[in-house]
Parts: structure tokens; sequence; C-alpha cells
């Protein structure tokens, strides 16, 4: 491999780099940011900003046949430059940081004096970098181009023309990554505006990474417009719970609420986008109805219960039933819930003696990029630990059957409501107990004995694995409403009360996970990381 | 596709398409606009999704070159649509006054119509007629020399036939004795038309077969060693430049003429595209043959309508004698030469903003590196030369790189046609020996002197983008190394003399607004810079300059210079910086006689 | 070591000395100046630069200078200040401006008029008054909310008038 490594020096520091490495990402190896606006590492070269210039000096044969150093009379954008063996490179001498200030000022002459209805701000790379290579004071005192202001890109995007500092990365995604070539430059000169053909709008299920990658607030999302200021946003890295691909994400919230999801690197899974479809399904997190109390229901008596009773009552009915006979309880999982919580439902079967268990699964059209036709974050997860059928689903019709026949005469539902997936109200309600677990209302929790509330993706603690086998997990971002809790500490007072003591921590309850579950052993907590790791999955 | 297409005219643009590659059709984009406004009379959103479809792009693709492009426009125009020169020479020739006249007589402000639907005036950049300013196009005729009166007479014609009257095309005037004329030669001659026959008899294609006679390479290093430099204004060694091409990467090699003649001053190319285009054609063919290109483009600017259709007789002539086309005169060697008419924009000179505009697209110059002699047009290994430069080929080829050094001095082999306009007497196309003949000589004796007899106060040696040669500069040579030497760069051959009396403020604040028009808009400095300039220059013209202004605006000029995409931020910022350390006092005055 | 005890004398003893000399320290003081303000008949002088209660502005032309940046609630040191943004009309001479607070909380229990809000504000739209005396019965009731606020705010004469140029 060394020979597509060349060394090269920066700033004085000799450093190798391979072959292609432009000299912004090879100064990013150490540690050295060199500033610009319209390059992306995700984009073709565009090369107009002219922010990233640096000077640089290549060997040249002299006349004598020894090699010489010359440097570039004029200053090189750094974007553009690939890593030459014996290249020296400077990123900040006194002639550099002048033409970096000057390509600032030249970009904030025509910039509408908006960041305080912006958006962007806290954000914002021209705010950013203005810190670094502004003016204290303006020495533009003419009008300032005026440009179309709040026009809809597709109800999805707001454009504002005038903070557009026309460096077209949007153009170069739609056009390259989503596929759509939609936007363009209309006009000439400092009149140029970004537009996009009437009745062509973005409408791909990617348009709202544009907004990600524009360095001003040009682009923005209508869904999060004027919701909160991005610097009060607590940024909790974790998954999207969409689809199989486990796009890695960051939820941005305040105070318990969870305000946006954004896409965050992951070169292995998502790269730096995420669908749309995924970033805007957010809301019933804090949805008002979300179930926040356990529950008994018996005979019409709706009764809220502490987390003690209920978990006593539920283990002495289902150990009753267990007792009086085989094949009395069934179990449905859920493919969205976590790994441990898969894991100590699988133990918690186990316990009971069920042997009859499934998942529910949910399907939809995939797209060409990153959403999948799983809608499950988890298959992987419910088939390593053996709670999904093979193939999944396939065992639901089972129960049903089981039900009609009066032979199953308990079900535990975790997170899915088993109405739709074909075991119908009429069937529920020859049961004779039916203990749902689950964060919202719906027809399942309805005709619950036992209602027990959960937590979402954002509340807790856990680990997916995805479409491809790579484990990777999740953060708690907000707390859960009212007395709600996640499955897994559900489930492990559960097994607690059945005599089969569980860990305190998520982490720990990963740990003794990991040391059962073959694929995942020796993969530590640590390990996994923000980046996760690939696993060995069939 | 509601649009009402007459079939003749999409058979023209389906034959106009077969011009570029299978794979290529978007490069058609500016002929289909072209001819459907010029059969509309506009550009509205049926006739950009008409094109659309037809050549298989987004619509936002041919939308965003309709306001690039100020040729075309998205509402109609007046039936006779008349555009006025406004760029640094006519200014100093008066086209004020024509503007006025025309406003007068017409009753509308620009860019709007005549209640009947018949008149509507604009003011464009250079319109390449700088010798015979002002100027004024009427469609896509030229009126050269106007006065008031002219624009009267004009317009009343016009009102009263219901057409345009193509004026004539003057007549070369015989050569002065300081002039040593070799491309200007037999378009000069009485009676010259440039058609094949009197290209022929003036001893017209014998280079051609010459060059047959050698082998490719033989005729790279006769053009080298003729230390032949480009005439376009970047003077590049035309040899080395062919050099370049890259022959072994298996596709195809181009070679693109630039006869996108936009540079304020340079009037030149126009006289060689309509008085000789054989001699551009003959040229085109030797050097295809010498790079290995078996394809030719003409990107001719968008106002020299009548020069591409000059263009198109004279390579159909030549067709019709074997020498465009298949196994021309019997060799193994063909090649087809096509006409790709521009829109409009300066930047399409500069040679990756014009192949990205022959690809169809904003021309928005390309990073270099890739150059495009590896990389060019189509991806394809491209040789950009200007017209100028390919007339030359062929004599060199004919009399041989040594004769051709015989002409000229060192650094500055050859003849070139000086483009002489501004404040002079006899303004015009003069083609002098390089290096043999001064400024001073030029003004004085070729020019016949200032037009009010008054001291030169500066001169603009290379067309409007080379900073200005004060008055004590005027005993430079005209080569490259002498002009440099004097602080400017010989260019393309636009003198631009300026004399006591002239309003250099404002010739400034002409120049300034000429680069905020035409920039592209691609990079930072540039996009930004330009107008700043522009409006800083505007305010101190007008009155409202600060002491701060003078220095600021040298400040500006320094952070555009060095820093842009293309050559374009040279070419603002070097003007205005010249202006200002050698005539810092005339707006230093500006900004004291001022109101704040 | 041995500690002295002072002899008293009679004097010392009986006390009244000490009583008429404090007696005559008191009555000395009746013809004196007095210093007493007599709050909240008389109220005190407050120095051109006093913080009083934070308000929110309108600028001559009824506008609503708050664009709910919310920069005032990030530097407030007690986070006595709650933003909840809104959206101005879509139509109409506010159009521009685009934001504005569909709510604006300040929770006088928390401030502690330091001024900062004032200080951080880009758009010249919350000023400390001379506002002093805020009280209530209730904490709910200490929580002033925008239309109190902008009722103590009053009108600003603006200098800059940012939206009328924009």
């Amino acid at each position: 491999m060394s020979e597509s490594l060349v060394k090269l020096t920066i700033n004085g520091q000799l450093i190798e780099a391979p072959i292609g490495l432009n000299l912004i990402e090879a100064a990013k190896l150490i540690g050295v940011e060199i500033p610009h606006f319209c390059y992306h590492p995700d984009l073709c070269i565009a090369g107009n900003c002219r922010m990233c210039v640096v000077e640089v000096a290549t060997l040249r044969t002299g006349p004598t046949g020894t090699p010489i150093l010359e440097w570039n009379p004029k200053l090189t954008i750094a974007c553009n430059t690939t890593v030459v063996e014996g290249m020296e490179v400077l990123t900040h001498t006194p002639r550099i940081i002048e033409a970096r200030r000057g390509v600032m000022e030249f970009l904030l002459i025509n910039h509408p004096l908006d960041c305080p209805i912006c958006d962007q701000a806290g954000e914002c790379r021209l705010q950013e970098l203005a810190m670094d290579y502004g003016r204290a004071e303006s020495r533009f005192v003419e009008e300032k181009e005026r440009k179309p202001k709040r026009t809809l890109l597709g109800p999805k995007i707001m454009l504002d023309d005038e903070r557009c500092i026309l460096c077209s990365r949007c153009i170069r995604f739609m056009r390259d990554v989503a596929g759509q070539d939609c936007l363009g430059f209309m006009g000439r000169g400092s009149r140029s505006t970004l537009t996009c053909y009437p009745g062509r709008e973005p409408s791909t299920n990617y348009d709202l990474n544009i907004v990600d990658l524009c360095p001003v607030g040009a682009l923005t999302s209508v869904d999060f417009r004027f919701k909160q200021r991005v610097w009060f946003l607590k940024q909790t890295r974790s998954l999207c719970p969409h689809c199989s691909t486990g796009c890695n994400i960051v939820i941005g919230s305040r105070e318990n609420t969870v305000c946006r999801l954004t896409p965050r690197d992951n070169e292995a899974v998502n790269q730096r986008w995420m669908c749309d479809e995924g970033r805007l399904n957010y809301r019933f997190i804090n949805d008002p109805t979300r179930l926040v109390e356990p529950l008994s229901r018996m005979n019409e008596n709706v009764q809220s219960l502490s987390w003690d009773e209920a978990t006593r009552q539920i283990a002495e009915r289902l150990t009753a039933l267990r007792d009086g006979g085989e094949g009395r309880i069934a179990f449905i999982g859920s493919a969205g819930a976590t790994t441990e919580e898969l894991f100590l439902f699988r133990q918690l079967a186990g316990v009971l003696g069920v042997t009859l268990m499934d998942v529910v699964p949910h399907t939809g059209s995939a797209d060409a990029r990153l959403l999948q036709s799983d809608r499950n974050p988890n298959t992987a997860g419910a088939l390593v630990t053996g709670v999904a059928a093979i193939p999944p689903g396939s065992r639901l019709l089972e129960i049903a059957q089981g039900i009609q026949d009066g032979r199953i005469r308990a079900l535990v539902v975790l997170n899915e409501d088993i109405i739709p997936a074909g075991i119908g109200a009429d069937l529920l309600g020859k049961l004779e107990l039916l203990i749902s677990v689950s964060r919202l209302p719906s027809a399942v929790t309805e005709a619950a004995h036992y209602l027990l509330p959960g937590a979402t993706f954002a509340e807790k603690s856990g680990t997916f694995i995805n479409r491809a086998g790579r484990i990777q997990r999740m953060n708690p971002a907000v707390a859960s409403p009212g007395n709600a809790r996640p499955e897994w500490r559900i489930l492990a007072g559960l097994l607690a009360e059945l005599g089969q003591p569980q860990e305190e921590s998520l982490e720990s309850i990963y740990r003794a996970m990991a040391q059962v579950l073959a694929p995942v052993w020796g993969v530590t907590w640590d390990a996994i990381g923000s980046q996760g790791v690939q696993l060995h999955v069939d | 596709m509601t649009l009402p297409i007459p079939i003749d005219l999409e058979a023209r643009m389906d034959e106009l398409i077969r011009h570029y590659p299978e794979d290529r059709r978007r490069a058609a984009v500016l002929w289909v606009l072209h001819l459907l406004q010029d059969h509309f009379g506009y550009l509205g959103r049926e006739q950009v999704e008409w094109t659309a479809t037809k050549l298989q792009l987004a619509e936002i693709n041919v939308w965003e070159l309709i306001r690039f492009y100020p040729m075309f426009s998205e509402v109609p125009r007046g039936r006779f649509h008349i555009k006025v020169c406004r760029s640094v020479s006519c200014e100093q020739c008066g086209c004020g006054s024509i503007f006025q006249q025309l406003q007068k007589i017409l009753g509308v402000l620009p860019e709007t119509v005549t209640p009947d639907g018949l008149f509507s005036v604009s003011s464009v950049e250079c319109l390449a007629a700088c010798g015979t300013g002002p100027v004024m196009m009427i469609n896509d005729e030229l009126y050269e020399n106007l006065t008031p009166a002219d624009v009267d007479r004009i317009i009343a014609g016009i009102r009263a036939t219901g057409r345009i009257e193509a004026p004539r095309l003057l007549p070369v005037p015989p050569a002065h004795p300081l002039e040593r004329r070799m491309l200007m030669t037999a378009m000069a001659k009485p009676g010259y038309t440039g058609s094949l026959d009197d290209y022929l008899a003036a001893g017209g294609y014998q280079s051609l077969p010459k060059a047959f006679g050698m082998k490719p390479e033989q005729t790279i290093r006769e053009v080298a060693e003729s230390r032949l430099k480009g005439r376009g204004g970047a003077g590049f060694p035309t040899g080395v430049k062919w050099k370049y091409v890259d022959r072994r990467s298996g596709k195809p090699i181009y070679l693109v003429c630039n006869a996108d003649e936009s540079e304020p001053g340079t009037f030149k190319d126009r006289q060689l595209i309509y008085r000789d285009p054989h001699l551009l054609i003959e040229g085109i063919l030797i050097s295809c043959y010498a790079i290995g290109a078996q394809t030719a483009y003409i990107y001719i600017r968008g106002e020299f309508a009548a020069g591409a259709e000059i263009l198109a007789r004279a390579i159909e002539e030549a067709r019709a004698r074997n020498l465009v086309g298949d196994t021309i005169l019997g060799s193994d060697f063909n090649c087809e030469i096509h006409i790709h008419r521009g829109a409009g924009a300066y930047i399409c000179g500069e040679e990756t903003g014009l192949i990205e505009s022959l690809e169809g697209k904003r021309a928005y110059p390309r990073i270099k590196p890739p150059f495009p002699a590896v990389k060019g047009l189509f991806d394809c290994p491209t040789v950009v030369n200007n017209v100028e430069t390919l007339c030359t080929v062929p004599f060199i080829i004919q009399h041989g790189s040594e004769w051709f050094r015989s002409l000229g001095v060192a650094g500055s082999f050859g003849t070139r046609i000086i483009s002489l306009s501004g404040s002079v007497k006899r303004p015009g196309c003069y083609e002098i020996e390089m290096g043999k003949i001064t400024l001073r000589q030029l003004i004085d004796d070729v020019g016949g002197g200032t037009s009010r007899g008054l001291p030169v106060k500066a001169v603009i040696p290379g067309g409007s983008s080379m900073p200005m040669l004060p008055a004590d500069k005027l005993d430079v040579t005209l080569d490259f190394d002498a002009i440099q030497a004097a602080g400017s760069m010989a260019g393309s051959g636009g003198v631009i003399v300026l004399e006591e009396g002239d309003d250099l403020v404002e010739r400034a604040l002409s120049v300034a607004r000429f680069y905020a028009h035409e920039s592209c808009g691609q990079c930072t400095p540039c996009r930004e810079g330009t107008l700043w300039m522009e409006k800083i220059i505007e305010r101190i013209h007008s009155g409202h300059g600060r002491p701060v202004d003078v220095d600021l605006l040298m400040n500006v000029a320094n952070n555009i210079d060095g820093t842009t995409i293309c050559a374009l931020g040279e070419a603002a910022a070097w003007p205005i910086k010249a202006f200002l350390r050698h005539c810092r006092t005339d707006f230093e005055q500006a900004v004291a006689g001022g109101k704040s | 070591m041995i500690v002295e005890r002072p002899k008293l004398t009679i004097w010392d003893r009986l006390y009244m000395p000490q009583i008429l000399k404090g007696m005559w320290i008191t009555l000395k003081h009746i013809p004196m100046k007095r210093f007493t303000r007599q709050y909240p008949e008389e109220t005190p002088p407050l120095p051109k630069r006093y913080r009083g209660v934070p308000t929110l502005v309108r600028d001559p032309e009824q506008r609503v200078k708050c664009v709910a940046c919310q920069l005032c609630e990030f530097v407030c040191p007690p986070r006595a200040i709650t933003v909840i943004p809104g959206f101005r009309a879509e139509t109409g001479p506010d159009a521009k401006v685009e934001k504005e607070p569909s709510d604006f909380i300040i929770d006088m229990a928390r401030c502690i008029y330091c001024g900062l809000c004032e200080e951080a504000c880009p758009e010249e739209a919350i000023f400390l008054k001379k506002d002093y005396a805020m009280a209530s019965y209730t904490r709910e009731q200490m929580k002033l909310h925008k239309e109190k606020l902008l009722e103590l705010g009053g009108i600003h004469e603006d200098r800059i008038c940012k939206w009328k140029k924009k």
C-alpha cells in the first residue's frame, strides 16, 4: 500500500498521504483546518469560493538535473490541488490570511443583515469564518443587491437568494447525488440567483440534505423554520429508526422536546446523508397522546398502577398461566425494539416456557439510495436474538390460529399494533390476558388488559443491527413523558420479579448479551462507539 | 408540446444538432435558442420547455442560459431592436448623444418597446467596431460612424419602408507608409469580395497543399520555430500550445477558433472574418492538419450574425472545391468546420469559458489544471486559437518560419493588426511590423494625431483589460516585451487613446461597468468585487466620493487581482489600478469637487 | 495576668450622667437636616442609566422590534427569559421582518436586572426602563408576558430604522 502514498510537507510538518487526496483532506490528517465553502468531500470540485487558497511549492527538475522547489507565484486553491511527492504547502501565511480576508469581505458586502432572523445562526459557516477573517467595520457604503427572499422550493425547503453565496453545492448535490437536475443559477455576475424552474421543484427523498449542505441560511428547512435556535439544542448521537439502513443521526432537542433530526457522518452506512422520510419522522416522540402510566383494564375498570404493582401482577398471572399448561402464552416482539430489549424479551420467553413468538414485518417502497423496503430498524437483531421467526412474520398466522382455537390464552405484545398485522380485535377479545407495551395509543392498547408505557428511540440507550449486519448505538436525548420507561427496564423488572435478577444499566445488559449472542462476541460497548461495528451475520 | 414549429425550422435545427457528437446534443442549445428567438421574437416558458424536450435536457439547463446571454430575451422586443454600444471607445466618440437622440425620437426608455411594437433600445457592451464609433446595431445590421442626424435618417427610413437597409462594408483604405501589410493585403485590393475565386486569385489556398506535403509534426515545428504568439490577448506561443495536445488519448482532437472578439478597443477579427473568410478557413485547415483534428468549431460572437453567414457561405464554397470535408484535395485528411454562434457574453472569449459555452452551458471558465490541450471540448484534447493567429498560419507555412522571423523583433516576430480607436483623427485597423513602430508614431503619424490636437493623456495599448500607459511612455515600440517593460501588455492589440480634457474617471467607470456586466459570477472576488468597484467609481464620478474611496478602490482592485478562477479578475483590476497609479489626481479632484 | 477593674465613681454607679448624655445626643439631632425619604410619596431620583424592569419596544411605525433571535434568552445569567419564536404576517409591511416572538416571558422573580439582554440584543428591541417596583402575590404573576412587556416598553425613537431600508 505504500506505493500509493506520497510524502509532502504541510506547514513544515512531514506527512504521508494517499495519492489523489486533495490538500484540504491532507491538511485534515494533521489537524489543520483549511477554511472553505464550496468544497464538499462527496461532491465534485467547484473551486469558486476562493477561500481555501494556500501557498504551494512543487519539485521541478532544475537546469542541472537536480530537483528544485518552485513556489507557485499565485495562491492556489487547496480543494483542486492533489498531493504530489515532495510538495510543500503553507496554509496560514500573512499573504494567505490577507487573501482570505479579501474573499470574506467580498462575500459579506452584499450579504443581508439577517442573522437575527436566520435559522442558520449558530451553525453558519459564514458567521464562523467571519469571526476569523472578517472586518470589524464594513467598508461598503453602497446599497446591497436585492434578490428574491422567502421563496418556497417545494414544500420542504425555503430559499432566500440574498443570503446565497453561490457556492453551487446544492446544484451539484441535486444533480449528482439526488438525481434530479432542477437547480441552477439565473443571471450573471453579482446578480446571479439560485433558481429552480417553476413546476420542477426538488421532489426527491433527499431534498432536505441541501439544507445541511448549504453553508449559509439560503436554504432552510420549512419543518424547522423558526422553531428553535440551534445553540439551545442538545446534540445526541442516535440512529434513525425508520428503516433497516440505520442512518446515523443527531437528535436536536431542548428540554425534552425533540426539535429536529440531522444526519451525521458514517462512511459505511449513510455517508453524510439521510432521507427526508426518516428526517421528518420525529413528531411522534412528543405527541401529546403518549402513554404515560401503567394501566390495568379489568372488566371495564381502568386503573393506573405503580410499576412495582403492575410488574407484580403481570408476573403473577403469567406464572399462573405457565404453570397451568404448555403453550398457553405467545409473544409478539418488535423488530423496532433494540437488540438488548429483544434479548431480554427472549429471556422472558424462555423463563415462561414460551416457544411461539415472532415479530411484525413492516415494508414500504425502497428508493435507489438509502431508504430500504424493510421499515424495521432491527430485523437483524430480532433474528439474531431468536425472537423473529425465519422469515420474520411467518408465525403470526400460527399465533392467530392458536388464539382462535383457544390454545393460546395470553399474548404479550411489544410495541406493535397487531390488529393490522392480522390478529383482529375479535381474536384479542378471546384472550384471557393481553399485555401491551406501547408508546402511543392504538387499537391493541385499547384492548389490552395491562398497558405498559414504553419509550421511543430518542429516550433510551440501545443498539440496532442494520441490514448489512452492522451493530450501532443510540443514546437517550429526552426523558420519557410521565412514568413511561424504556422497554429494557420494563423487561428487566419482569425478569427480576420472576426470579431472574438483571443488571442495572443498559451497558451491563449489553455485556451480558454479548457473552451469549454469537455474532456479538467480543464486541465491547465502547468498540461500537459512534460509528458502529460490522458483524458477521448471515 | 403545443408550440407550433415550422417543419423547415425544425429541419434546420436537426441539421445543426448533427454538428455535435451524438451524446452531446446539449451543445446545440444556443443555436436552437437563436432560431426560436428569431422566429418567435422572444424565449418564453414554452420555448424553454420545447428546447428542453428537443435536446433531452432539464428545463433549468435551458432556462438558466437565457438570462446569462444578453442577446436572448424572455419578453418580446421591438421588431427592430436597437443596440447602442457604450464601451470605452464608443464613449470616447460620444455614444451618449446617439442614445439621447434615440430616446428623443422614439420616446421610450431603454429596454421598453414603443407602443407600435416597432422599436426597442438597449445599451450593450463593445460591438467590436470601435474604430468607427459611435455604432449601433439594428437587429443583425451594424451602423457605424453615427451622428444624431444619421439616427434620424435611419429610423425614418425604417418607418417608411418597414425594412432595414443593410449598410455596405466600408472599403479598406490603402496602406499607410508605416504599415507592413500581410493579413490585410488581399482584403485591401479594390473590388475584393472575399469569395473563393477572389481568394484564389490573390494567391490563396497554396499553403494548404504545401502543408499536406509535410508531416503534421513538421507543420507544428514550423509554427513553433516561427515563434508566433497568440493574437487574442494572452500572447501564448502558438507552437507550444499545439505541442501540448494529447495525441495519445484515443479521443478526437478539436480545434476551436475563438471568433468571440469582445475586448473593448479591438475590432481586427471582424475585418478578417467579414472581408477575407477564406484566409481564416485555410488557417483552420492547416492547423487542424497539424494537431490532428478532424473537426473545427468557429465560435463566433452572436452579434457577428452577418459574419457567421459569410463564413458559412465560404465553407460551402470551399466544400464545393473539395477544400473542406472528406479527403481534402485528394489527401486522406478529413476536416469539418462548423459555425457556432455565441449570444453576447465577453467571458466566452476566455478559452475554457468558450468551451463551456460551446458545450451548451453557462460560460463558467473551468479550473485549470486540467488544461484544454488534455481535457477540453467534450472532455477531448482541444486547441483554442484566435482568428488572427489562425490567419497568420498560412503565411508561415507558405513562406517558412525563417521568413516569418525576418519580420518583427525578437520575442515578437511577424506582423499584427492594431485596432486604433479613441481620441485620434484616423481610427481603424493598421497592420504593423511588430517592434518597428512606436506608440507615438502610431498615434501621430498613422492615426493623424489626437482628435482635438491636445497632448495624449493616456494610452491603453492592448484592449481595455490592459493597464494604461502614461504620456511619457509613448516611445515604447509595439511589441510584447517592450510594452511589458513599460508596465502594460500588448494584449489584443486594441490601442485606445485618451487625450487631455477627457474625463478619466468617466472612462474608468466605463471600464469598471464593462467588467461588472461581463463577470460570469462564478467566483467570489470577481463577482462581488467588479460590481463594488463600479459602485465606488460611480460615486466618485457623480460627486459622492469620499477621500478614503481612492485608497479603498485600490485595495479592492488588489483583492481581486490574482485570486480569481480566470483572467477576467486581472482584466478588471489592472486597468483600475493603472488609472489610480498614473492619474490619481483625477480621482482626488473628482472627490474634492463632489457634493459629499 | 490579673485584669484591673476600674473603680466606679458615684456618678458612674448612679448612671444618670450617661442617660443624660445619650438624651442630649438624640435631642441634638432634632433641629438637624433630615435625609429620610418619605417613600412612596417621594420617589428616589433615578440615575440616567438606571436598570429597571426589562421591556420590549415598538418602533415609530408600531412594529414590534423584537425578532425572537433568542440572544437575550441565551445570555441571561439566571435564565429568566423564555422566547417562543413565531412567524410574522405573510403580507403587509411586516412580512419582510419574517420573525417575531409569539410569546416572550421574563420571570421577574429570576431577573437580576443586569442589563445583559439589552446589551446583547441586535435589534435594539429590549430596554431596561425605570420601573423597579415589580411585585405580585404569586410566582406565576411575576412572569411578564409579551403584551405586558410591550405595554411597559412603549415606542422607541429609532435612529437606524433598519427595516425601513431593507
